[in-house]
């Protein structure tokens, strides 16, 4: 910990693209051309050995900022150091230290057994063969790979497919590792795997790991700290706890005996909102200076069987933030550094 | 520039992965093995009908001609090296040079020996020596050793050469997107692959040679087999720089269209 593996400063990234009011032939042949910003001026740094989520809604930045980082994409405006090296420009020697998961495209050949991918990139990486035998023996035990080695990469499931995405791209030991929706698609069981994976191979190398992700459950497996993207800027930089302070509800279940019309316990607080209801229960989202007071009335009201009090998941936050922005964060703490 | 040891060891690790592709696929490995004899066959047929009307044109003879069916074929040789070109336009626009860039190899060489097909190649140089030594041995061709040495040397100059100049057009959808309408434009010169240059007067025979170097791998390998060397110096030297020019411009469009690439998809 303490140095810096990843130094983005005013990073920009524009498209090319047919504008929308240039419909039909016409348009199609003659039409404007618009710019379209991906990424708009985003500056931030990441530290060795941290795990960083790259949070945002589709279309928000996410991707192109991962393909900015690894060399993939040219920014348009802007700087990037990783590992002390401009991505793009020293391209031969920087992909030596890093390794790449896009989850919908895979790094493994189609036709033949998953293991002539990983001898291909043992040649490329010029992984020395003890070192090979070694890494790909302990990662095929962590992430139980031994029976798919020999088959065809197209016969694999898509969970099995993934874990061997992730034996590709570690053998030659990066130490950054930029993972572009890993879990996209699998099963609870295949994501706790992966995650656990992750979390191994971070531990024991102080490998670097940049994430981008819809799953929250991925982001709070893994990571300290995110970074939100909206519209292709940078919105918030910041700690996931001081992500969820934010918020500054907490998340009542109450059960009672009775049916009841909920409607009644939610007039006694225009603060309280009542998110869910069931035959002999509701969901609160209660501020959190209130939780007695609101505790205090719902059991003299009700006749309350169980009450649960809890912090609101991420993915309840950040469902909330993309629905409605980010406006109440304060300037520096969007923005905060590192 | 990349390591010669790292590129050695890249393209035995390709040749063993097309090898154990092609196993997987062993079906349609024969049908290519029949369509590829039945290619020479008709060549052959053809020419022997058309020389049976015609006599010799121009000093070309029928000997001659399956001499060029046998370049033709050796050549795909060379071809068969760096394949997949064509299909590079498509795999521009869907972002699939992603899992090349962040590697530590050459993107284009990688892109093309991921589709080498290694039983291909030796079966085209399996046909091509079968119909090389049919010209020599049993339709009399007149052949000395030196010839076919520089006739072989002309023939890879010209046809990396052409493997160059489709890989430029094929480039240029880093800014055009799709390409085969241009593609298959260009691709309409290759009919001009089954005559020999000879047949046509100097200004088509100029633009057959140095622009779309059919003639250059096609007609005068058989000419320099055929002994007439004094032409060999200077089609060796034209070779050589049209296949440097060739290659500077891939160079530089891949340098340049690197910038423009969008990687969609993903």
């Amino acid at each position: 910990m303490g140095t810096r593996a990843v130094e983005v400063s005013a990073l920009s990234k524009y498209y090319k693209a047919a504008a929308p009011d240039s419909p039909g032939l016409w348009g199609a042949l003659f039409g404007r051309r618009q710019t379209v910003c991906a990424v708009d001026d985003i500056s931030f740094a990441i530290e060795t050995g941290e795990i960083v989520g790259l949070l945002g809604s589709n279309g928000a930045g996410k991707t192109t900022a991962i393909k900015c980082l690894t060399g993939i994409l040219v920014p348009t405006h802007g700087k990037v150091r990783v590992l002390g090296f401009d991505p793009y420009r020293d391209r031969y020697r920087y992909s030596y230290n890093i390794g790449l998961i896009l989850g919908q495209k895979s790094q493994l050949l189609w036709d033949v057994p998953v293991i002539e991918s990983y001898k291909l990139y043992r040649d490329v990486y010029e992984v020395a063969d003890s070192d090979f035998r070694r890494r790909l023996g302990e990662y095929s035990d962590m992430l139980d790979l031994h029976t798919v080695l020999k088959t065809p990469v197209r016969k694999l499931s898509l969970g099995q497919r993934m874990r061997a995405e992730f034996v590709a791209a570690l053998l030659h030991n990066p130490k950054v590792i930029f993972l572009d929706e890993p879990t996209l698609g699998l099963d609870v069981v295949a994501k706790d795997r992966i995650r656990q994976f992750l979390l191994e191979v971070n531990r024991a190398f102080g490998t670097t790991v940049i994430l981008t992700t819809h799953d929250m459950r991925d982001v709070e497996s893994l990571c300290r700290r995110v970074l939100l993207l909206e519209a292709g800027k940078l919105v918030y930089n910041g700690a996931i706890s001081t992500l969820k302070d934010l918020e500054n509800v907490r998340v009542m279940q109450v059960s009672y005996s009775a049916i009841v019309d909920h409607r009644r316990f939610e007039e006694l607080s225009l603060t309280w909102h009542v998110s869910s209801t069931y035959e002999r229960g509701m969901c609160l989202h209660v501020p959190q200076g209130e939780i007695v007071q609101c505790l205090q009335r719902a059991m003299a009201a009700l006749d309350i069987t169980d009450v649960t009090v809890e912090a609101p998941s991420l993915e309840q936050i950040m469902r909330k933030i993309l629905e409605r922005g980010l406006g109440n964060v304060p300037h520096n703490q969007a923005h905060s550094p590192v | 520039m990349y390591p010669i040891t790292k590129l050695t060891a890249l393209f035995r690790r390709y040749i063993i992965i097309s090898l154990r592709a092609e196993s997987e696929f062993r079906a349609d490995f024969l049908t290519s093995v029949i369509q590829l004899v039945l290619n020479s066959v008709l060549v052959i047929v053809f020419w022997d009908a058309i020389f049976r009307i015609t006599g010799p044109v121009n000093g070309w003879t029928f000997a001659d001609s399956v001499m060029m069916a046998g370049v033709g074929e050796l050549s795909w040789v060379v071809a068969m090296l760096f394949p997949g070109m064509d299909v590079l336009p498509d795999r521009i626009i869907k972002g699939d040079f992603d899992r090349y860039l962040t590697k530590p190899a050459p993107v284009l060489l990688s892109f093309a020996w991921e589709r080498l097909s290694i039983p291909r190649v030796f079966h085209s140089l399996v046909a091509g020596l079968c119909v090389l030594g049919l010209a020599v041995f049993q339709f009399d061709f007149q052949a000395t050793g030196m010839g076919i040495a520089l006739g072989l040397v002309l023939m890879t100059l010209g046809r990396v050469s052409l493997v160059l100049l489709n890989t430029s057009v094929s480039l240029v959808g880093f800014w055009a997107g799709k390409m085969q309408t241009v593609q298959s434009v260009l691709g309409e010169f290759s009919r001009f692959a089954r005559y020999p240059v000879v047949f046509f007067g100097s200004p088509m025979r100029l633009l057959l040679t140095w622009v779309w170097p059919y003639g250059l791998y096609l007609t005068y390998p058989v000419l320099l087999a055929r002994g007439e060397l004094e032409l060999s110096r200077n089609l060796l030297t034209g070779a050589g720089l049209l296949l440097a020019g060739w290659w500077l411009v891939v160079l530089l469009l891949f340098r340049a269209g690197l910038r423009r690439y969008e990687s969609f998809e993903g």
